[in-house]
């Protein structure tokens, strides 16, 4: 079998998510995830025929979506706030505010500690920032969203 | 930390029942609350890590907790006037402003009955973030 376990912590084996902004030079790497969803919802379009006693679907368009929970890293969520690298320069907060078209890339972590895992990416926009904070979990963690404009690639 | 509380300890409990500054706090195998009664005693902290947040970078966020564990022994058939109030006065230390940093204190205690001995073991739990 081929599970894919990423090892937390260990290079190459970890889950890995880069963003950039087209003409960057360097990724904003992200750090901290708690955890990760891959959204590929495809919309199916349905029917009924008169001598068939079950409705028949086939699928459409998909709507493609990462979530993500993170903790929040004061300069990647704010940026850095110079340099010519827009992702990193902008940070998560900056790119969602500005609506920046990113390209992103999701090393998915591997099957064994030979860096040969699945790499999903794509572009899309930066959204559904929610940090919070409370007395009892005094971290501020945020739910982020990469709504994807068009397809996912897997290399 | 341990000297914090018992500073505010020392400060507060004017009445029959007194803190005591002595460690260790045994004498030939004996805890030294069961032989000097209406004594608090406390220990040395000691402290637990658990994870609050776990990440995929292995830079996980960390809860410390800093205990400190302490002793009252008092007669059970002769109830002291002030236990009440020295009860709720150690409770009340979990919140000694000079202890800081903490995001969350806590304070409880059990108590145990051993012949005519009423001890109370009670623990202070102190939270940060590592």
């Amino acid at each position: 079998m081929a599970y894919i376990y990423p090892a937390p912590g260990v290079a190459n084996v970890e889950l890995t998510l880069e963003i950039e902004v087209s003409g960057d030079t360097n990724a904003l790497a992200i750090p901290a995830l708690q955890d990760i969803t891959i959204n590929n919802a495809n919309d199916v379009f349905t029917w009924t025929q008169l001598d068939s006693g079950s409705k028949f679907n086939i699928p459409t368009t998909a709507s493609n979506s990462i979530d993500m929970n993170l903790v929040v890293d004061q300069t990647v969520f704010f940026g850095s706030g110079s340099g010519a690298d827009v992702a990193v320069n902008k940070g998560l907060f900056g790119l969602s505010k500005d609506k920046k078209l990113i390209s992103f890339s999701l090393y998915m972590g591997d099957t064994n500690s030979g860096s040969a895992g699945k790499t999903i990416s794509g572009t899309g926009y930066v959204v559904g920032l929610a940090p919070t904070v409370s007395a009892d979990s005094p971290v501020w963690v945020t739910p982020v969203s990469i709504t994807v404009v068009g397809d996912y690639t897997v290399a | 930390m341990r000297q914090q509380l018992l500073d505010y300890i020392t400060a507060n409990l004017t009445g029959t029942i007194k803190p005591s500054s002595e460690l260790p706090f045994e004498e030939g195998n004996q805890a030294l609350h069961l032989k000097n009664l209406r004594r608090v005693y406390l220990a040395e902290p000691y402290q637990e890590q658990t994870t609050l947040y776990a990440t995929f970078n292995g830079n996980h966020v960390n809860v410390k907790t800093d205990i400190v564990q302490g002793y009252l022994t008092v007669d059970a058939k002769n109830r002291n006037t002030d236990l009440d109030a020295a009860l709720t006065t150690l409770g009340s230390a979990k919140d000694v402003a000079t202890i800081t940093g903490r995001h969350r204190r806590e304070f409880d205690y059990t108590t145990s009955i051993d012949n005519d001995r009423l001890t109370y073991e009670f623990q202070y739990r102190f939270y940060s973030i590592v």
